[in-house]
């Protein structure tokens, strides 16, 4: 061990907060007793862990792509990289007075990094977004062309049972609006199931006679667990125990393959595993068992293109006294016209059934459970666009009492190279 | 003054020989001499060219863009994946999102685009008819456009 470390297994829980149970056994430089409060003892724990669980990061991080490199080199000569950048600058402008500190007006300036690695039948992806609000690894993954059209992949992925997700990705400047619909949401905007799995998938293309192909996407790996008032993904490079299974596959129909029309069937069963003491909201909640099924369709003709999905969900609320059986369905329905190759105008409604009665969306206040929302976007250039969406909103709140306002929201996007 | 008529005499001359030329000229789609592949279909072209899984007799085929003609680039758009720069530029951004999937590599001329093909068995890339009969290693296999 170096000079100035020592090895700390009797360090105390702090707050018994799960987060640092696996590095309670963690080397950290020592300190003179007399500076070791315990409020100093807990800031220098924090710092120390911080910092070795970046480091460990940082290692995993080269260890994998290092040897998924090597790996493809030697599979195969012919060898691909592609490093995108995907900026983009949000405002949001709450127009009605709202007591809800979950919808205050901001500007957030973020930046996609995509990079990927292609060998002959070797293929290396890692996605990473950097906001002011977040910094995270949000996609890591290899994957191994196991047939002609088939693909497995190992790693942290978007989960296939959710449509949105696995069509634009973190990519802002591919999706047409500013905003996701609240069924999409990711797990720290409040969405209401997994976004982000860790484990293997498995993704199928079968073509038909002509045009036509079905595409299978099966993923099976460590789901989210809640805390506080939102799903928290498992972390492939800080790992800790405390998540559960989640199993989703979906089915898509591709009428043409050279059209990106199409239309098919999403589910997923989640076991999410409720960390109780993290809010007063979940105090006897042990586990939530979600089970969703979900139609999709994307139709695109012309100047026209119509998106469509509605998801039911069944969760069951595993209270420690007697468990509670929730049952909605939310979805949205997405128009949008291109009145020319620069100007497009889009309007979309998220909606749902039983979503403003649901037991489970209470303890996700900043969910959107409605939205009736209009747009316009300007397309410039080829890979810059500017967009303004205006729409009156309705978000779960605390309790019983939903939160509505009406907002206004301008975005730049684009992508580079 | 004396000049007028071997000006113009030069002048029409030099107008007919591009008339000539134009009315042959012809885009074909190319491969390396060493593949047997014959011809090949329209979609397969189309799917290739939007990253879409095309192969022959096992051989993935991959496929080539040529940078700096813009009037093969345009009856590229025009006639093999039928849709504006725009759109194809992000269909092949959608694919490298989702999948990873490398875009459809680009090459700076002629002789780089011959020099890919050859080197990548049943590889493909679109050229002028001129252009393709001057490289031995490579076969012309299908038409993609030829001037009226």
């Amino acid at each position: 061990m170096p000079d100035g470390l020592q090895a700390r297994c009797d360090f105390p829980m702090l707050h018994g907060k799960p987060e640092f149970r696996s590095l309670s056994c963690a080397p950290f430089r020592s300190v003179s007793s007399s500076a070791l409060t315990p409020k100093n003892a807990e800031i220098l724990f924090m710092k120390t862990s911080e910092s070795i669980r970046h480091r460990r990061k940082s290692w995993w991080i080269s260890i994998l792509f290092l040897s998924s490199v090597s790996w493809g080199q030697q599979e195969s000569g012919e060898s691909r990289h592609e490093l995108l950048f995907f900026p983009s600058i949000d405002t949001f402008n709450n127009l009605t007075d709202s007591n809800s500190v979950d919808h205050d007006s901001f500007v957030r300036p973020a930046v996609d990094v995509l990079y990927s690695y292609s060998g002959d039948r070797f293929r290396f992806l890692g996605e990473y977004l950097l906001s002011n609000e977040e910094s995270e690894l949000e996609r890591i993954k290899v994957g191994w062309q196991t047939g002609r059209n088939s693909m497995l992949w190992l790693g942290r992925y978007h989960t296939p049972a959710k449509f949105w997700t696995t069509e634009y990705h973190h990519g802002q400047f591919m999706q047409t609006t500013i905003t996701r619909p609240g069924v999409e949401e990711w797990e720290d905007d409040s969405g209401p199931m997994p976004s982000h799995i860790t484990g293997l998938s498995l993704e199928h293309e079968s073509p038909r006679a002509g045009e036509v192909s079905t595409n299978y996407g099966f993923a099976v790996g460590l789901g989210p667990q809640f805390i506080g008032d939102e799903l928290v993904p498992f972390e492939p490079l800080d790992p800790e125990s405390g998540h559960d299974l989640s199993v989703n596959l979906r089915v898509a129909y591709k009428p043409s393959v050279l059209s990106l029309s199409q239309f098919g069937v999403l589910t997923a069963w989640n076991e999410i595993n409720v960390v109780s003491e993290s809010s007063p909201d979940l105090a006897d909640l042990d586990h939530i068992r979600q089970f969703t099924f979900g139609v999709f369709g994307d139709w695109q003709r012309d100047q026209w293109r119509l998106l469509a999905n509605f998801v039911y969900f069944n969760n069951e609320l595993q209270y420690t006294a007697a468990p509670e059986t929730d049952q909605f369905v939310a979805g949205y329905v997405q128009a949008e016209y291109r009145v020319s190759e620069d100007w497009t105008v889009f309007g979309r409604g998220d909606i749902g059934i039983n979503v403003d009665e649901s037991p489970y969306l209470r303890l996700l206040p900043a969910f959107i459970s409605h939205r009736y929302m209009l747009g316009l976007r300007w397309d410039l250039a080829s890979f810059h666009s500017f967009m303004i969406e205006i729409a009156d909103t309705s978000a779960q709140g605390d309790g019983f009492s939903h939160d509505d306002f009406t907002e206004i929201r301008f975005q730049w996007s684009a992508v580079f190279p | 003054m004396k000049w007028r008529p071997a000006a113009c005499a030069v002048t029409c001359l030099l107008a007919i020989a591009s008339w000539v030329d134009a009315a042959g000229r012809a885009a074909v789609l190319v491969t390396s001499r060493d593949c047997a592949m014959q011809t090949i279909s329209a979609l397969d072209i189309r799917k290739a060219y939007l990253g879409i899984g095309v192969s022959y007799e096992g051989l993935s085929i991959r496929a080539f863009r040529l940078d700096n003609d813009e009037r093969l680039n345009q009856i590229f758009f025009q006639s093999v994946v039928a849709m504006s720069e725009r759109t194809y530029e992000r269909r092949l951004l959608l694919q490298l999102l989702k999948y990873g999937q490398p875009r459809i590599q680009h090459v700076g001329s002629a002789g780089e685009l011959a020099t890919a093909v050859a080197g990548s068995s049943c590889s493909i890339a679109y050229m002028w008819q001129s252009d393709a009969e001057e490289w031995a290693d490579l076969k012309s296999i299908k038409i993609l456009w030829q001037e009226s």
